[in-house]
């Protein structure tokens, strides 16, 4: 559809391309339509989870992550994520590193053991701020083959894209940790509607392994998300994070398990809601691997 | 152990600790004024004892052993609201962070931490590939593997080697088979 403009490396973590394969297929395919590549990171691995990794040992988490910098680095490519987590662990890494030497060469120590050494030769990109930044609004409204007739979105934006904001250097008032704004835009240039609900920038309570270490803590506050996107009627969530869209669409089911309540609102990537858009059908999405069934949503649509 | 039920003991603080928290990325604790922003802002200590306010004063005050053996620690989303807020650019996320190595380094962490770090020796992934999953990739276009260290094998000893020579599988070891 589009020239190619954009090549960078996919780094796919762990719970997009073994638990949600659509999010994958969806970044992947959009992205070529705007004029972004996404070529194979071969050997990657878990970024490693942040708040798993990051809590028990910091030096392992950073050689890790560093590993998979490498491989990018050995293609001479920038590395995009897809994850909130992958974008944390990778690009707070690829930073401190570049800034620090002595913590870069206690790494490299442990790289030696893999055949590597980072360099601080590349930048990770999260795609979704890629398609703002780089692609543009124009362009992603200008792919828009059927729009999603002013159904309303939940956003969720999940915590470790946007935060800490002063590690991060978007530049951008759209990317403010408190009122962004850019994912608001890329969804309605897309004829959907992103309605304001009430603590919208609250996590999705599964991050710093509290999904794995006390999971009612972690679904309590995805319930209380959930409550307050459906008193303003949404028809679906979307999100930037697989491990945010895991949280809320299996949660669903572990909250109706354990608290009794059921809300039954789709749950998609903007890969995938961006795929919907361009046209594609809800089979090259992947959305049958959701728990929560998108019918209600696609009757809307169509 | 609920710190919110403690009386601190400040005899028991210690002044090396709250530095060394301070190297491992929890810069400026010295500098916090109670201003409670933190605590205000934090999801999590809505909905349980996680204090933030109160870990950053007992990090100050050097209380290291109440610290490493409460579970508000491990409460914490990582988030970074409290962070982000911060007036005095305290990190109370990375102060946690910190305290959560300390930890881990007593031995003192949680299991499903050590499965995840297990998952990776074995398999590159946290979240390893399953059957369902390999039937829909393949019906989406997708290789049945991911062209990560599933597809490639050959990259896992480099990440196994990593794992062993920073301790965290001999910790790994120490705790599943030992006493806890
Ligand atoms: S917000 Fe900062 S200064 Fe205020 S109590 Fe928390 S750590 Fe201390
Ligand atoms: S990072 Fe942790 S302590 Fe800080 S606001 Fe978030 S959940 Fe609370």
């Amino acid at each position: 559809m589009s020239e190619t403009k954009f090549k960078s490396s996919l780094f796919l973590g762990c719970i997009a391309p073994n638990r949600y394969p659509g999010i994958e297929a969806s970044t992947i395919k959009t992205a070529k339509n705007l004029g972004l590549e996404l070529v194979d990171l071969k050997g990657a691995g878990c970024c490693p989870a942040p708040g798993a990794f990051g809590s028990m040992d910091i030096l392992t988490w950073e050689a890790l992550a560093a590993r998979n910098i490498c491989l990018s680095e050995q293609m001479g490519l920038d590395c995009s994520v897809l994850c909130n987590g992958c974008y944390k662990s990778l690009y707070d890494v690829n930073e401190r590193l570049k800034e620090n030497p002595a913590e870069k060469a206690k790494v490299n120590d442990l790289l030696k053991l893999a055949d590597m050494q980072f360099k601080g030769s590349i930048e990770i990109r999260h795609v979704a701020e890629q398609l703002y930044t780089d692609v543009g609004l124009k362009k992603i409204r200008d792919s828009v083959v059927q729009p999603l007739n002013g159904i309303k979105v939940g956003i969720h934006y999940g915590c470790h894209l946007l935060k800490p904001g002063r590690d991060r250097k978007f530049g951008s008032a759209a990317f403010s940790t408190e009122v962004p704004t850019f994912l608001d835009e890329m969804v309605e240039v897309l004829g959907a509607r992103s309605v304001n609900y009430k603590d919208k920038m609250m996590c999705c309570g599964a991050g710093g392994g509290v999904r794995g270490y006390k999971i009612d803590f972690a679904l309590d506050m995805t319930n209380e998300k959930l409550k307050n996107m459906s008193q303003v009627g949404v028809d679906c969530v979307v999100d930037v994070c697989p491990f945010c869209h895991l949280q809320f669409d299996r949660g669903q089911l572990e909250i109706k398990e354990k608290f009794g309540d059921s809300y039954d609102i789709p749950v998609l990537h903007y890969g995938q809601l961006l795929g919907l858009a361009q046209g594609m059908s809800p089979d090259e999405l992947g959305l049958e691997a959701h728990v929560i069934k998108v019918d209600s949503l696609l009757d809307k649509i169509v | 152990m609920a710190l919110e039920s403690q009386v601190l003991n400040l005899n028991k603080g210690l002044v090396n600790f709250t530095h060394e928290v301070e190297k491992a990325g929890g810069e400026n604790i010295s500098v916090c004024y109670q201003c409670g922003t933190c605590t205000g802002g934090c999801p999590m200590g809505r909905r349980n004892a996680l204090r933030t306010r109160k870990i950053m004063r007992m990090t100050a005050l050097g209380l290291k052993d109440e610290l490493l053996k409460s579970d508000e620690i491990w409460y914490c989303s990582t988030c970074y609201t409290c962070t982000d807020r911060c007036p005095r650019h305290v990190k109370p996320t990375d102060v946690i962070i910190a305290l959560r190595n300390m930890a881990t380094r007593q031995h003192i962490v949680p299991k499903n931490f050590l499965a995840t770090a297990g998952f990776i020796y074995q398999t590159g992934h946290g979240v390893p590939n399953n059957d369902a999953n390999r039937a829909l990739r393949k019906k989406l276009g997708l290789t049945a593997e991911p062209p990560t260290t599933h597809m490639y094998p050959e990259y896992i000893p480099g990440v196994q080697k990593i794992l062993e020579a920073t301790g965290l599988m001999a910790i790994k070891a120490a705790v599943e088979g030992g006493k806890k």
